[in-house]
Protein backbone atom coordinates (compact mmCIF):
# COMPACT_ATOMS: atom_id res chain seq x y z
CA UNK A 1 0.00 0.00 0.00
CA UNK A 2 2.52 2.29 1.30
CA UNK A 3 4.99 1.17 -2.08
CA UNK A 4 1.53 2.30 -4.36
CA UNK A 5 1.50 5.02 -2.56
CA UNK A 6 4.91 6.39 -3.17
CA UNK A 7 4.96 5.08 -6.61
CA UNK A 8 1.43 7.49 -7.21
CA UNK A 9 3.41 10.40 -5.62
CA UNK A 10 6.27 9.81 -8.24
CA UNK A 11 3.91 9.56 -10.80
CA UNK A 12 1.95 13.01 -9.71
CA UNK A 13 5.37 15.02 -8.83
CA UNK A 14 6.32 15.36 -12.31
CA UNK A 15 2.87 16.35 -13.15
CA UNK A 16 2.76 19.13 -9.99
CA UNK A 17 6.26 20.25 -10.75
CA UNK A 18 5.13 20.84 -14.34
CA UNK A 19 2.24 22.87 -13.14
CA UNK A 20 4.49 24.66 -10.73
CA UNK A 21 6.79 25.52 -13.00
CA UNK A 22 3.98 26.11 -15.91
CA UNK A 23 2.45 28.60 -12.60
CA UNK A 24 6.13 29.93 -12.58
CA UNK A 25 6.17 30.38 -16.34
CA UNK A 26 2.74 32.19 -16.37
CA UNK A 27 3.19 34.62 -13.53
CA UNK A 28 6.27 35.50 -15.28
CA UNK A 29 4.99 36.11 -18.30
CA UNK A 30 2.23 38.28 -16.66
CA UNK A 31 4.19 39.99 -14.88
CA UNK A 32 6.24 40.60 -17.85
CA UNK A 33 3.57 41.87 -19.60
CA UNK A 34 2.21 43.66 -16.88
CA UNK A 35 5.68 45.73 -16.72
CA UNK A 36 5.43 46.02 -20.16
CA UNK A 37 2.30 47.78 -19.84
CA UNK A 38 2.81 49.94 -17.05
CA UNK A 39 6.30 51.06 -19.14
CA UNK A 40 3.71 51.32 -22.39
CA UNK A 41 1.22 53.57 -19.45
CA UNK A 42 4.42 55.54 -17.95
CA UNK A 43 6.30 56.12 -21.11
CA UNK A 44 2.48 57.48 -22.43
CA UNK A 45 2.01 59.37 -19.27
CA UNK A 46 5.15 60.85 -19.69
CA UNK A 47 4.62 61.72 -23.50
CA UNK A 48 1.43 63.39 -22.59
CA UNK A 49 3.46 65.58 -19.53
CA UNK A 50 5.81 66.39 -22.36
CA UNK A 51 2.92 67.48 -24.54
CA UNK A 52 1.74 69.34 -21.53
CA UNK A 53 4.89 70.95 -20.43
CA UNK A 54 5.14 72.35 -24.04
CA UNK A 55 2.13 73.21 -24.84
CA UNK A 56 1.72 75.60 -21.72
CA UNK A 57 5.68 76.16 -21.64
CA UNK A 58 5.01 79.64 -20.77
CA UNK A 59 4.06 78.15 -17.32
CA UNK A 60 6.99 75.95 -16.57
CA UNK A 61 8.68 79.51 -14.95
CA UNK A 62 6.20 81.16 -13.31
CA UNK A 63 8.06 84.92 -13.19
CA UNK A 64 5.37 87.87 -12.19
CA UNK A 65 4.01 89.27 -14.70
CA UNK A 66 4.43 92.81 -14.28
CA UNK A 67 1.40 95.42 -13.25
CA UNK A 68 1.82 97.94 -15.75
CA UNK A 69 3.11 97.53 -19.33
CA UNK A 70 6.41 99.49 -20.16
CA UNK A 71 7.05 101.64 -23.17
CA UNK A 72 10.35 101.98 -24.84
CA UNK A 73 12.12 104.99 -27.08
CA UNK A 74 13.86 103.55 -30.63
CA UNK A 75 17.24 105.15 -30.00
CA UNK A 76 19.80 105.00 -32.73
CA UNK A 77 23.14 106.52 -32.70
CA UNK A 78 22.35 108.29 -29.07
CA UNK A 79 19.58 109.91 -30.55
CA UNK A 80 15.94 109.44 -28.79
CA UNK A 81 13.90 109.57 -32.76
CA UNK A 82 10.84 109.17 -30.39
CA UNK A 83 11.28 112.03 -27.87
CA UNK A 84 12.46 114.49 -31.23
CA UNK A 85 9.88 113.35 -32.65
CA UNK A 86 7.41 113.83 -29.62
CA UNK A 87 9.24 117.30 -29.27
CA UNK A 88 9.21 119.21 -32.79
CA UNK A 89 6.41 117.34 -34.37
CA UNK A 90 3.63 117.36 -32.19
CA UNK A 91 1.37 119.74 -30.82
CA UNK A 92 0.81 120.65 -27.05
CA UNK A 93 -2.49 118.85 -27.86
CA UNK A 94 -0.72 115.90 -29.51
CA UNK A 95 1.50 115.35 -26.73
CA UNK A 96 -0.80 115.57 -24.03
CA UNK A 97 -3.07 113.21 -26.27
CA UNK A 98 -0.09 110.79 -26.68
CA UNK A 99 0.95 110.73 -22.93
CA UNK A 100 -2.79 110.21 -21.98
CA UNK A 101 -2.96 107.31 -24.33
CA UNK A 102 -0.04 105.42 -23.21
CA UNK A 103 -0.97 105.94 -19.51
CA UNK A 104 -4.24 104.59 -20.72
CA UNK A 105 -2.79 101.85 -22.45
CA UNK A 106 -0.19 100.56 -19.90
CA UNK A 107 -3.20 99.42 -17.60
CA UNK A 108 -5.04 97.52 -20.43
CA UNK A 109 -3.44 93.55 -20.16
CA UNK A 110 -4.49 92.35 -23.44
CA UNK A 111 -3.83 94.31 -26.20
CA UNK A 112 -6.17 93.72 -28.63
CA UNK A 113 -8.46 95.57 -25.76
CA UNK A 114 -5.79 98.72 -26.61
CA UNK A 115 -8.09 101.64 -28.08
CA UNK A 116 -6.77 102.65 -31.16
CA UNK A 117 -4.36 99.09 -31.78
CA UNK A 118 -4.00 97.03 -34.85
CA UNK A 119 -1.40 94.87 -36.71
CA UNK A 120 0.18 96.37 -39.87
CA UNK A 121 -0.74 94.44 -43.04
CA UNK A 122 2.22 93.66 -45.78
CA UNK A 123 5.83 93.84 -45.16
CA UNK A 124 5.63 95.40 -41.70
CA UNK A 125 3.18 92.10 -40.56
CA UNK A 126 6.47 90.00 -41.25
CA UNK A 127 8.37 92.16 -38.40
CA UNK A 128 5.36 92.10 -36.24
CA UNK A 129 4.94 95.64 -36.35
CA UNK A 130 1.56 97.29 -34.84
CA UNK A 131 0.29 100.68 -35.00
CA UNK A 132 -1.60 102.87 -32.62
CA UNK A 133 -3.97 105.61 -33.66
CA UNK A 134 -5.10 108.92 -32.03
CA UNK A 135 -6.59 111.85 -33.51
CA UNK A 136 -5.39 115.55 -31.89
CA UNK A 137 -5.82 118.91 -32.92
CA UNK A 138 -7.85 117.10 -35.64
CA UNK A 139 -4.53 115.48 -37.24
CA UNK A 140 -4.89 111.86 -37.56
CA UNK A 141 -1.39 110.72 -35.56
CA UNK A 142 0.23 107.30 -35.87
CA UNK A 143 2.52 105.41 -33.42
CA UNK A 144 4.23 102.53 -35.00
CA UNK A 145 6.14 99.89 -32.64
CA UNK A 146 7.06 96.27 -31.96
CA UNK A 147 6.62 94.31 -28.61
CA UNK A 148 9.28 92.58 -26.59
CA UNK A 149 10.89 89.88 -25.48
CA UNK A 150 10.08 90.04 -22.09
CA UNK A 151 6.18 90.51 -20.94
CA UNK A 152 4.21 93.76 -21.15
CA UNK A 153 7.18 95.54 -23.27
CA UNK A 154 6.20 97.63 -26.04
CA UNK A 155 8.77 99.43 -28.03
CA UNK A 156 8.10 102.54 -29.98
CA UNK A 157 10.14 103.02 -33.27
CA UNK A 158 8.56 105.36 -35.39
CA UNK A 159 5.74 108.48 -35.30
CA UNK A 160 4.07 109.93 -37.98
CA UNK A 161 1.14 111.27 -39.34
CA UNK A 162 -1.86 109.48 -41.50
CA UNK A 163 -3.85 111.18 -44.40
CA UNK A 164 -6.02 109.01 -46.87
CA UNK A 165 -3.65 106.22 -47.24
CA UNK A 166 -0.68 108.51 -47.22
CA UNK A 167 1.88 108.18 -44.28
CA UNK A 168 4.17 111.08 -43.51
CA UNK A 169 7.05 110.57 -43.65
CA UNK A 170 6.03 108.69 -46.99
CA UNK A 171 8.24 105.98 -46.29
CA UNK A 172 7.11 105.51 -42.78
CA UNK A 173 6.67 101.44 -43.11
CA UNK A 174 9.62 100.78 -45.08
CA UNK A 175 11.50 102.99 -41.79
CA UNK A 176 9.68 101.01 -39.54
CA UNK A 177 10.74 97.70 -40.83
CA UNK A 178 14.62 98.78 -41.05
CA UNK A 179 13.89 100.10 -37.36
CA UNK A 180 11.86 96.99 -36.49
CA UNK A 181 14.89 94.57 -37.78
CA UNK A 182 18.26 96.94 -36.33
CA UNK A 183 16.07 96.30 -32.71
CA UNK A 184 16.21 92.32 -33.67
CA UNK A 185 19.26 92.37 -34.83
CA UNK A 186 20.92 94.35 -31.53
CA UNK A 187 22.05 97.28 -33.84
CA UNK A 188 19.68 99.48 -31.93
CA UNK A 189 19.09 100.88 -27.97
CA UNK A 190 16.19 101.28 -25.76
CA UNK A 191 15.03 104.34 -23.66
CA UNK A 192 12.69 103.46 -21.41
CA UNK A 193 9.48 106.39 -21.96
CA UNK A 194 8.47 108.59 -18.26
CA UNK A 195 5.17 109.76 -18.91
CA UNK A 196 5.35 113.49 -19.10
CA UNK A 197 1.90 114.51 -17.33
CA UNK A 198 1.96 111.46 -14.58
CA UNK A 199 1.60 113.14 -11.55
CA UNK B 1 12.45 123.37 -13.56
CA UNK B 2 11.34 120.40 -13.28
CA UNK B 3 8.54 118.93 -16.60
CA UNK B 4 5.76 119.15 -13.92
CA UNK B 5 6.50 122.62 -12.72
CA UNK B 6 6.57 123.56 -16.07
CA UNK B 7 3.31 122.03 -17.41
CA UNK B 8 1.66 123.33 -14.16
CA UNK B 9 2.47 126.67 -14.87
CA UNK B 10 1.49 126.46 -18.37
CA UNK B 11 -1.60 125.12 -17.29
CA UNK B 12 -1.70 128.20 -14.96
CA UNK B 13 -0.84 130.92 -17.80
CA UNK B 14 -2.65 129.84 -20.97
CA UNK B 15 -6.08 129.10 -21.59
CA UNK B 16 -4.83 126.78 -24.84
CA UNK B 17 -2.72 124.76 -22.67
CA UNK B 18 -6.00 123.89 -20.32
CA UNK B 19 -8.11 123.77 -23.35
CA UNK B 20 -5.48 121.13 -25.01
CA UNK B 21 -4.94 119.20 -21.38
CA UNK B 22 -8.78 118.90 -20.84
CA UNK B 23 -9.35 117.67 -24.34
CA UNK B 24 -6.71 115.25 -24.27
CA UNK B 25 -7.71 113.89 -21.02
CA UNK B 26 -11.43 113.30 -22.48
CA UNK B 27 -10.82 112.11 -26.07
CA UNK B 28 -8.49 109.29 -24.00
CA UNK B 29 -10.76 108.57 -21.19
CA UNK B 30 -14.07 108.52 -23.34
CA UNK B 31 -13.11 106.39 -25.78
CA UNK B 32 -11.90 104.08 -23.29
CA UNK B 33 -14.58 104.16 -21.38
CA UNK B 34 -17.27 103.32 -24.70
CA UNK B 35 -14.71 100.24 -25.67
CA UNK B 36 -14.67 99.27 -22.44
CA UNK B 37 -18.84 99.46 -22.11
CA UNK B 38 -19.10 97.34 -25.50
CA UNK B 39 -16.79 94.53 -24.57
CA UNK B 40 -18.94 94.11 -21.72
CA UNK B 41 -22.61 94.65 -23.05
CA UNK B 42 -24.60 92.42 -24.85
CA UNK B 43 -23.21 94.32 -27.94
CA UNK B 44 -19.65 93.34 -28.15
CA UNK B 45 -19.58 94.41 -31.93
CA UNK B 46 -19.10 97.59 -33.18
CA UNK B 47 -22.14 96.99 -35.92
CA UNK B 48 -24.74 95.73 -33.20
CA UNK B 49 -23.90 98.34 -30.99
CA UNK B 50 -24.50 101.06 -33.69
CA UNK B 51 -27.60 99.28 -34.87
CA UNK B 52 -28.95 99.55 -30.90
CA UNK B 53 -28.14 102.74 -30.61
CA UNK B 54 -29.22 104.06 -34.50
CA UNK B 55 -25.98 104.95 -35.59
CA UNK B 56 -23.14 104.07 -38.24
CA UNK B 57 -20.85 101.23 -36.99
CA UNK B 58 -17.63 103.99 -38.64
CA UNK B 59 -19.24 106.52 -35.94
CA UNK B 60 -18.74 103.84 -33.22
CA UNK B 61 -15.50 102.97 -34.65
CA UNK B 62 -14.46 106.82 -34.28
CA UNK B 63 -16.26 107.40 -31.06
CA UNK B 64 -13.74 104.64 -29.87
CA UNK B 65 -10.36 106.13 -31.53
CA UNK B 66 -8.32 108.11 -29.24
CA UNK B 67 -8.64 111.71 -28.80
CA UNK B 68 -11.69 111.52 -31.13
CA UNK B 69 -13.53 113.40 -28.66
CA UNK B 70 -15.68 115.35 -30.83
CA UNK B 71 -19.08 113.96 -29.33
CA UNK B 72 -21.78 115.89 -28.67
CA UNK B 73 -23.56 115.53 -25.39
CA UNK B 74 -26.26 114.21 -27.11
CA UNK B 75 -24.74 111.45 -28.97
CA UNK B 76 -23.13 110.38 -25.42
CA UNK B 77 -26.38 110.88 -23.51
CA UNK B 78 -27.38 108.22 -26.60
CA UNK B 79 -24.68 105.73 -25.88
CA UNK B 80 -25.41 105.43 -22.24
CA UNK B 81 -28.95 104.89 -23.27
CA UNK B 82 -27.96 102.24 -25.21
CA UNK B 83 -25.63 100.81 -22.96
CA UNK B 84 -28.63 101.61 -20.29
CA UNK B 85 -26.19 103.29 -17.86
CA UNK B 86 -26.31 107.47 -16.81
CA UNK B 87 -23.89 109.99 -17.66
CA UNK B 88 -22.60 113.22 -15.68
CA UNK B 89 -20.95 115.69 -17.68
CA UNK B 90 -19.78 118.06 -13.98
CA UNK B 91 -17.09 120.92 -13.86
CA UNK B 92 -14.01 119.74 -11.67
CA UNK B 93 -11.26 120.68 -10.04
CA UNK B 94 -7.77 119.48 -12.18
CA UNK B 95 -7.06 117.48 -9.79
CA UNK B 96 -10.31 115.78 -9.36
CA UNK B 97 -9.74 115.34 -13.14
CA UNK B 98 -6.23 113.88 -12.80
CA UNK B 99 -7.52 111.55 -10.14
CA UNK B 100 -10.22 110.12 -12.08
CA UNK B 101 -7.21 109.86 -15.18
CA UNK B 102 -4.90 107.75 -12.49
CA UNK B 103 -7.92 105.63 -11.28
CA UNK B 104 -9.51 104.65 -14.71
CA UNK B 105 -9.05 101.11 -15.67
CA UNK B 106 -10.40 100.26 -18.92
CA UNK B 107 -10.04 96.15 -17.99
CA UNK B 108 -12.12 97.15 -14.58
CA UNK B 109 -14.03 100.10 -15.40
CA UNK B 110 -17.75 98.62 -15.12
CA UNK B 111 -21.15 100.29 -14.26
CA UNK B 112 -24.47 99.03 -13.16
CA UNK B 113 -27.03 99.14 -15.62
CA UNK B 114 -30.32 99.59 -15.15
CA UNK B 115 -32.11 96.60 -14.79
CA UNK B 116 -29.46 95.68 -12.03
CA UNK B 117 -29.28 99.12 -10.42
CA UNK B 118 -30.64 98.17 -6.69
CA UNK B 119 -30.13 101.50 -5.90
CA UNK B 120 -32.08 103.27 -8.01
CA UNK B 121 -34.78 101.00 -8.38
CA UNK B 122 -35.38 100.05 -4.71
CA UNK B 123 -34.38 103.28 -3.23
CA UNK B 124 -33.09 102.45 0.33
CA UNK B 125 -35.71 102.87 2.73
CA UNK B 126 -33.55 104.86 5.66
CA UNK B 127 -32.53 107.52 3.43
CA UNK B 128 -36.76 108.19 3.01
CA UNK B 129 -37.02 107.69 6.93
CA UNK B 130 -34.26 110.10 7.98
CA UNK B 131 -35.50 112.79 5.09
CA UNK B 132 -38.83 112.14 6.55
CA UNK B 133 -37.94 112.30 10.61
CA UNK B 134 -35.18 115.05 10.01
CA UNK B 135 -37.46 117.14 7.62
CA UNK B 136 -41.04 116.95 7.72
CA UNK B 137 -41.70 115.67 11.80
CA UNK B 138 -39.16 117.11 13.58
CA UNK B 139 -41.20 118.26 16.10
CA UNK B 140 -42.81 115.24 16.94
CA UNK B 141 -42.10 112.53 19.62
CA UNK B 142 -40.51 109.61 18.33
CA UNK B 143 -43.24 107.35 19.20
CA UNK B 144 -45.20 109.48 16.08
CA UNK B 145 -42.02 109.39 13.92
CA UNK B 146 -41.97 105.34 14.59
CA UNK B 147 -45.84 104.89 13.53
CA UNK B 148 -45.24 107.35 10.25
CA UNK B 149 -42.07 105.83 9.37
CA UNK B 150 -43.30 102.39 9.30
CA UNK B 151 -46.31 103.67 6.89
CA UNK B 152 -45.41 103.18 3.20
CA UNK B 153 -43.46 106.79 2.02
CA UNK B 154 -46.25 107.49 -0.34
CA UNK B 155 -48.44 107.65 2.08
CA UNK B 156 -46.57 110.08 4.73
CA UNK B 157 -48.39 113.15 5.00
CA UNK B 158 -47.76 115.03 8.68
CA UNK B 159 -50.14 117.78 7.94
CA UNK B 160 -53.48 115.87 6.23
CA UNK B 161 -56.09 116.10 8.54
CA UNK B 162 -54.80 118.56 10.95
CA UNK B 163 -55.76 122.35 11.75
CA UNK B 164 -52.52 123.61 11.16
CA UNK B 165 -51.83 121.38 8.09
CA UNK B 166 -49.81 124.88 6.16
CA UNK B 167 -51.85 123.43 3.02
CA UNK B 168 -54.75 124.41 4.86
CA UNK B 169 -53.54 127.55 5.67
CA UNK B 170 -52.72 128.54 1.93
CA UNK B 171 -56.40 127.31 0.57
CA UNK B 172 -57.51 129.44 3.76
CA UNK B 173 -55.92 132.30 2.40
Amino acid sequence: MARAAVQMAKLTLPSGAAAVKAWIRFSLLSRFISSLQQLKISHIKDREAKREILRNHTNVIRFPSPLFWSFFDYVANGHNLIEEWYQNDLSEEAQFTFDALLKNQRRIESVLNWTGFKYLKGKPKEERIWQLDFIADKRQYRLLGVFGETRKNAVLILGCYHKGDNYTPRDSLEMACKRAKALREGKAELHERKIKSDS
Amino acid sequence: MSERSSLILRLIESVDSRTSYIKAKLGILIPSQIRSLRLQSEMPRQCDLAKAAGLHQSRISMFETPGAANMTIETLARLAATFKVGLIVKFVPFSEMLRWENEHSQDHFSVTPLAEDEAFLNPPAAMEESTVSKGRLGGLPQSSVNQVSAMPVSRVNPFQGSKDSPFQTAIGA
